[in-house]
C-alpha cells in the first residue's frame, strides 16, 4: 500500500540522513562554476578564469567544514528535539492505553510496585550495612587486626601481642584499641548503665573523625592518674544530656567518679564495633600490659591500624604474619597458635553478614524477575487485544521500532508508576525493619531510604520495565504487519510463536518460583532442626540481670560477697521467685575461656586445653534447670573465700578429661600462678549447656564457685512461676534499699535471649516463606492468565469438540494437561536451577543439606498444586461453553 | 578587537544576505552577486564566506533552503525567507540604523546634529 510521502512522513517520522558533505561540496563546487562562466563570458581565458574564481572564493576547505559543523549540529538539535517530542507522544499513548483498562493497569502497577518494593527494602539494607563507606576521614586505611587460632579466625587481641605489632610494624602510621566498659551515669535520680568504650587516645585521630563539638582526647589523658574526661555521642547527648552545647566542660558523675565532657561525636559517626557506645573514655592499656600475664593471655581487645598510604592490606598482612611468627616463637606458651589477621574495617563485623544480606538480594531479585515474566505475559495478553489498534498504526506508517518503543514507554511508565508506589511502602516499612533487625545487623541504623535508594530503585524501574516489554513488544511489532486491518483480533490470528513465547515465560516463572520454594524449605527445615535442640536448661520464664560494682566502693572481695550474697537473699524472697542465682555468665549471653591442668597427668607446657569458664552459687543451675549428676553443687555458706577452693564441672568435661572414671574428689588446676597455683577439688558434675549459641554443640566448662571467684560484674538468673518481666520494680526497689547507687543493668527474659540468637535463622525463614508465597502466587496468576486466554482463544474449537460429542472429563483434561505443559516444564527447570545454586545457602542451614529431597519434592509439589489450582477454573470454563453460542460467535 | 570587527562583519553580513533575499528565493551564487554588485568589495571580500553564513541563518530558522533548478538547468540550492527572518530583518535594520546614527554622531558630530 503506497501512501503520499507527507502522511508516511508525519506518522513514521523517519529519519532522513542527510549527505551533508556531499551537498555543501556541490553547493560549494556550483559556486565557482557559475563564477568561472561569467568570467569566461567577460572574455577570461578558462584556466585564468577558473584560478579567479578560486581567489575570489577564498580557501574552500575551511568554508565547506564550517558548513558541515553547523549543519550537523543543527542536525542534532532537530533530532534531540524529535525524540522527544515521540517520547511526549508516547507517553501519551500509554497513559490513554492504561486509562483505557484500569483493572489491568492497577493489577500491574501493584506487581511492580511488590518487585520493586521488596528490592529498595532490601538495597537500602544492603546499602546501609555494607555498601556505604563508613563516615571515617581515613576510612579506606582503617583495618580491623584480629588474632586467628585453631578456634575462630576473628578473635580479640591481647594487649601484648597490640603493643609488640604497633612497635614492629612499618606498614601502619597508627594504632589504636578498643575495648567495651561499661558507664554507669549517676544523677540525682537514677543510675543508668550506658554502653561505654576504652580507647586509646589516638583513636578518633586515627579515624579521621573531629567531634562535632569540642575535642578528642589528648596523649596524656589517657595515663592513669590523668584527670577523667569522657567523649560521648551525639545520641547521649540529644536523649539525656538535653542536648546543650555548653555541656563541654562540665562534669558528669560517671561510676561515681567525677567526669569531664570533652566532647561530642557528630551525629553522622558509626562506631566501628557497629554496636552502640555512648561513653568514651580513655585508657592506659599499658599499665595492663606491665602484668605479664594479663597482657599475653587475655584476649579481650579491638585492635585497629591505620595503612601508610600506599601500603596495601596484603602488604601489611605479611607483615603481620612475619611478627606474628617471631612472638610464637618467643612465647610459646601463650601465642603459639596465635596469628594476627586483618581485615579492612568495611567488612570487619559483617562477615556473617553479607552472605545472607547478598543471599536475601539474590531471592528479591528472583521476585522482582518473577514479578517481570508475569507482567510480560499480561502485557502480552493486552497486546494482542490490541492488535487492531496496532495494525491501524503499522498501517499508516509507524515502523516496527516505533510500536516496539511505545510498548516499551508505556511498560516503564508502568513500571515507575508501581516502583513509586513499592518505594512509598518500602519507606514506610523500613523503620518496622530496622528495630526488628537491629539485634542481628551491625550499622543497623545508617540504613535509610536516601537518594542513592531512590536512583537504584528508580534504575531498578526501568530495567523491569525494559525486561518486561521486550518480549510482548518485539512480538507485537512483528505481529502487527501480519494482522489484518479488517479481521478479527481475537478469532484465532495468534500466531504459534506467541502461544509459545507465552508458554516460555510461565514456565521461567514457575522455575523462579521452584527455586525461591526450595529456598524457603531448606530455611524453614533448619529452623525445625535449631528448635528442636535440647539446649541444656529451660529459658522459659528466667529474667537476668547484671550489677555492676564500681571498683572505688566495693574494692575487696568481703565487700563483694558480702553485698552480691545479701541482694541474692532479698531476691529468693521476693514473691513468684522459685529459684535465684548469681554467676560471671548467662547462656548465650556473655562467656569466657579458661586454661586448666590435672595435677596427676599434666599437660604438656602451652598444649594445655582452653575450656569455659564461669563462676556461679548454687541458685544458678536451679534457676537455668541445668541438672546436678553427681556429686554436689557449690554452698555459699561452705566455699567461702578462704575455705579450700571447689568447681563443678560440666559432663561434657568429665567425659572428655575422666572418661569412664569418676570425676568427684579429683582435682585440677587454673588460674595465672601456673604450676604454683593451688589445686582445686572437683565436688559435682552437672549437665551440659548450650552456652556459645544454639549452634554451637557443648563444649567443655567449668563453674567456680562464686563466693570464691568474684566478680565486680555478677549476674544474676531468677526463675519465676508467673511473668518474669513482672518481678523488675520489685527488684529495683530492693537494690536501692541495699545501695541507692547501683543500677539494674541489662534486664533481659532469657527466653529472648535465646530467640536472639536464633534470629537469623528465624528471619530466614519468615522473609523466603514470604518470597517463596510472593513467587507461587505470582506464578499461579501467571498459569491462570495464559491458561484462560488460550481456552477463551479456543473457544470456537472446544464448541465444534463439544458438539461433536466430547465429555467434559475429556476437555477438562485437555485444557489441564495443556495448561500443565509449561508448569511441568519450569518445575524440571527451577529443580535443576535450584540445585545448582544450593552451594549459596550451604552455610545459612543447619541440620539440612542444601539438596535435601524432602525439601525439593515438597517444593515441586507445592508447585504442582499451584499450577493445577490456576488450570481449574479455565478448566471448568470450557466445559461450560456451550457449543451453538461458540459456534455462532465464530 | 579582530573579533569584535569579525562579529560586527559577521553581523553585517547577515543582514545583507536577509535584505537580498526579501524579493524571493535566490541561490547562493546570485547572493553573492547582489551583495558584491551593491557594495563592491567593501562587505564581501572573500565570496566563500557568504556560505557559512547562510548555513548558520538555517539552522537559526531564518531562512530555509530547497534544492531547486537554476536559470541555466543545473540543481542549486535556494535560500529563501522565513517569517521569522522576515522579522528579523526589520528588527535588525531598524537596529542598525539606530548604531549608525549614533556612532555617526559621536564621528561627524556637526553633520549629525545638523542632521
Amino acid at each position: 500500500m503506497r501512501l503520499p510521502p507527507g502522511l508516511r512522513g508525519l506518522f513514521r517520522l523517519e529519519r532522513r540522513r542527510r549527505p551533508f558533505a556531499e551537498e555543501i561540496h556541490y553547493e560549494l563546487a556550483e559556486h565557482l562554476r557559475r563564477r568561472t562562466e561569467d568570467l569566461v563570458a567577460q572574455g577570461w581565458a578558462p584556466d585564468e578564469a577558473h584560478a579567479e574564481a578560486r581567489v575570489r572564493f577564498g580557501p574552500v576547505g575551511p568554508v565547506a567544514e564550517a558548513c558541515e559543523v553547523i549543519d550537523t549540529n543543527r542536525e542534532r538539535q532537530l533530532m534531540r528535539r524529535e525524540w522527544w517530542t515521540d517520547i511526549g507522544q508516547d507517553l501519551g499513548y500509554a497513559m490513554r492505553g492504561l486509562r483505557r483498562s484500569p483493572a489491568a493497569t492497577a493489577v500491574a502497577a501493584l506487581t511492580f510496585a511488590l518487585g520493586i518494593g521488596v528490592n529498595a527494602a532490601v538495597f537500602s539494607l544492603v546499602d546501609g550495612v555494607v555498601l556505604k563507606p563508613l563516615p571515617y576521614g581515613n576510612a579506606d586505611r582503617i583495618v580491623r587486626i584480629y588474632e586467628r587460632d585453631q578456634n575462630r579466625e576473628t578473635g580479640p587481641v591481647t594487649i601484648a601481642d597490640f603493643r609488640d605489632w604497633r612497635e614492629q610494624s612499618g606498614a601502619f602510621d597508627a594504632m589504636a584499641v578498643f575495648r567495651f566498659r561499661s558507664a554507669v551515669l549517676n544523677t540525682d535520680t537514677d543510675n543508668n548503665q550506658l554502653p561505654a568504650g576504652q580507647v586509646t587516645a589516638n583513636f578518633f585521630e586515627m579515624l579521621g573523625v573531629s567531634p562535632a563539638i569540642g575535642r578528642t582526647f589528648a596523649i596524656e589523658e589517657e595515663r592513669s592518674g590523668a584527670a577523667p574526661v569522657v567523649v560521648i555521642s551525639d545520641a547521649l547527648w540529644r536523649s539525656r544530656l538535653g542536648a546543650e552545647p555548653g555541656l563541654v566542660g562540665r562534669t558528669l558523675m560517671i561510676n561515681g567518679v567525677p567526669t569531664t565532657v570533652i566532647g561530642v561525636l557528630p551525629r553522622s559517626f558509626v562506631p566501628p564495633l557497629g554496636s552502640r557506645t555512648d561513653v568514651w573514655m580513655p585508657s592506659d592499656f599499658e599499665a595492663i600490659a606491665q602484668d605479664a600475664f594479663r597482657s599475653r593471655a587475655m584476649h579481650f581487645l579491638a585492635a585497629f591500624g591505620r595503612l601508610r598510604p600506599g601500603t596495601t592490606i596484603a602488604q601489611a598482612d605479611a607483615e603481620l604474619q612475619t611478627i606474628g611468627a617471631r612472638l610464637e616463637a618467643t612465647y610459646p606458651e601463650r601465642n603459639l597458635g596465635h596469628r594476627p589477621n586483618p581485615v579492612p574495617l568495611s567488612l570487619a563485623g559483617i562477615q556473617s553478614t553479607r552472605p545472607v544480606l547478598l543471599l536475601v538480594m539474590g531471592a528479591v531479585g528472583l521476585v522482582l524477575l518473577i514479578a517481570c515474566a508475569n507482567l510480560a505475559n499480561l502485557i502480552f495478553a493486552r497486546a494482542l487485544g490490541r492488535s487492531q489498534e496496532f495494525a491501524v498504526r503499522a498501517a499508516l506508517g509507524a515502523s516496527r521500532p516505533r510500536l516496539i518503543r511505545q510498548v516499551l514507554t508505556e511498560q516503564c511508565l508502568l513500571a515507575l508508576i508501581g516502583g513509586a508506589i513499592g518505594v512509598g511502602t518500602a519507606a514506610v516499612a523500613i523503620r518496622g525493619i530496622v528495630a526488628w533487625l537491629a539485634p542481628i545487623l551491625p550499622r543497623v541504623d545508617r540504613v535509610a531510604l536516601d537518594t542513592r535508594v531512590l536512583v537504584v530503585a528508580a534504575g531498578l524501574s526501568l530495567v523491569a520495565g525494559l525486561v518486561s516489554g521486550i518480549l510482548p513488544a518485539a512480538h507485537a511489532g512483528r505481529a502487527s504487519r501480519h494482522i489484518s486491518l479488517v479481521g478479527d483480533a481475537r478469532g484465532g490470528t495468534t500466531s504459534r510463536a506467541g502461544r509459545r513465547l507465552r508458554a516460555c515465560l510461565v514456565s521461567a516463572q514457575v522455575a523462579l518460583a521452584v527455586v525461591l520454594l526450595a529456598g524457603a524449605g531448606l530455611v524453614v527445615r533448619s529452623l525445625n532442626q535449631l528448635m528442636a535442640i535440647d539446649l541444656g536448661f529451660a529459658p522459659q520464664g528466667v529474667l537476668t540481670f547484671a550489677v555492676p560494682l564500681p571498683a572505688a566502693r566495693y574494692a575487696d572481695r568481703p565487700a563483694r560477697v558480702t553485698f552480691q550474697t545479701a541482694f541474692l537473699r532479698e531476691i529468693a524472697a521476693l514473691p513468684g521467685v522459685t529459684a535465684a542465682g548469681m554467676s560471671y555468665a548467662i547462656p548465650m549471653q556473655n562467656s569466657s575461656t579458661t586454661g586448666f591442668d590435672i595435677p596427676e597427668r599434666p599437660f604438656p607446657i602451652g598444649q594445655g586445653p582452653e575450656v569455659g569458664y564461669n563462676a556461679a552459687t548454687s541458685g544458678h543451675f536451679e534457676a537455668l534447670g541445668v541438672p546436678l549428676l553427681s556429686g554436689r553443687l557449690m554452698d555459699e555458706r561452705r566455699d567461702l573465700p578462704g575455705a579450700p577452693p571447689v568447681v563443678v564441672i560440666n559432663q561434657r568435661m568429665a567425659e572428655l578429661y575422666w572418661p569412664g572414671e569418676q570425676p568427684v574428689g579429683r582435682y585440677i588446676r587454673s588460674g595465672p600462678a601456673g604450676p604454683d597455683a593451688p589445686p582445686i577439688e572437683i565436688i559435682g558434675v552437672v549437665g551440659n549447656i548450650r552456652r556459645e549459641s544454639v549452634f554451637v554443640p557443648p563444649e567443655p566448662e567449668i563453674y567456680f564457685a562464686a563466693t570464691q571467684d568474684v566478680t565486680s560484674n555478677a549476674s544474676f538468673s531468677v526463675r519465676t512461676s508467673g511473668d518474669a518481666s513482672a518481678l523488675v520494680p520489685g527488684l529495683r526497689n530492693r537494690l536501692r534499699t541495699l545501695d541507692s547507687t547501683l543500677p539494674l543493668a541489662n534486664v533481659t527474659e532469657l527466653r529472648d535471649v535465646v530467640n536472639t540468637t536464633l534470629f537469623r535463622p528465624r528471619f530466614l525463614a519468615l522473609l523466603f516463606s514470604g518470597f517463596a508465597l510472593m513467587a507461587l502466587a505470582l506464578a499461579g496468576i501467571g498459569i491462570y492468565g495464559v491458561t484462560a486466554f488460550v481456552v477463551a482463544e479456543q473457544s470456537r474449537a472446544l464448541g465444534i469438540r463439544r458438539a461433536l460429542g466430547a465429555t467434559t472429563g475429556q476437555i477438562q483434561r485437555d485444557v489441564v494437561l495443556r495448561g500443565m505443559q509449561p508448569v511441568v516444564v519450569g518445575i524440571g527447570a527451577g529443580l535443576v536451577l535450584a540445585v545448582s545454586l544450593s552451594g549459596a545457602v550451604r552455610s545459612m542451614l543447619y541440620g539440612v543439606t542444601p539438596t535435601d529431597p524432602v525439601t525439593l519434592v515438597s517444593a515441586l509439589a507445592v508447585a504442582l498444586g499451584a499450577g493445577l489450582l490456576g488450570c481449574l477454573a479455565p478448566a471448568s470454563r470450557a466445559t461450560r461453553i456451550e457449543p451453538v453460542v461458540a459456534l455462532r460467535e465464530g | 578587537m579582530a573579533n569584535s570587527s569579525l562579529d560586527l562583519l559577521r553581523g553585517t553580513l547577515d543582514l545583507l544576505v536577509l535584505q537580498t533575499l526579501i524579493t524571493g528565493p535566490r541561490h547562493g551564487y546570485t547572493i553573492a552577486e547582489e551583495i558584491l554588485r551593491k557594495s563592491g568589495d567593501e562587505l564581501l571580500v572573500e565570496e566563500g564566506a557568504l556560505y557559512p553564513a547562510l548555513h548558520r541563518l538555517a539552522a537559526r530558522g531564518w531562512v530555509e533552503s530547497e534544492w531547486g533548478v537554476s536559470d541555466n538547468n543545473r540543481k542549486a540550492r535556494y535560500y529563501s525567507l522565513t517569517s521569522v527572518g522576515r522579522r528579523q530583518l526589520r528588527t535588525q535594520t531598524a537596529e542598525w540604523d539606530r548604531y549608525v546614527t549614533a556612532v555617526a554622531r559621536i564621528l561627524k558630530p556637526g553633520r549629525a546634529e545638523s542632521a
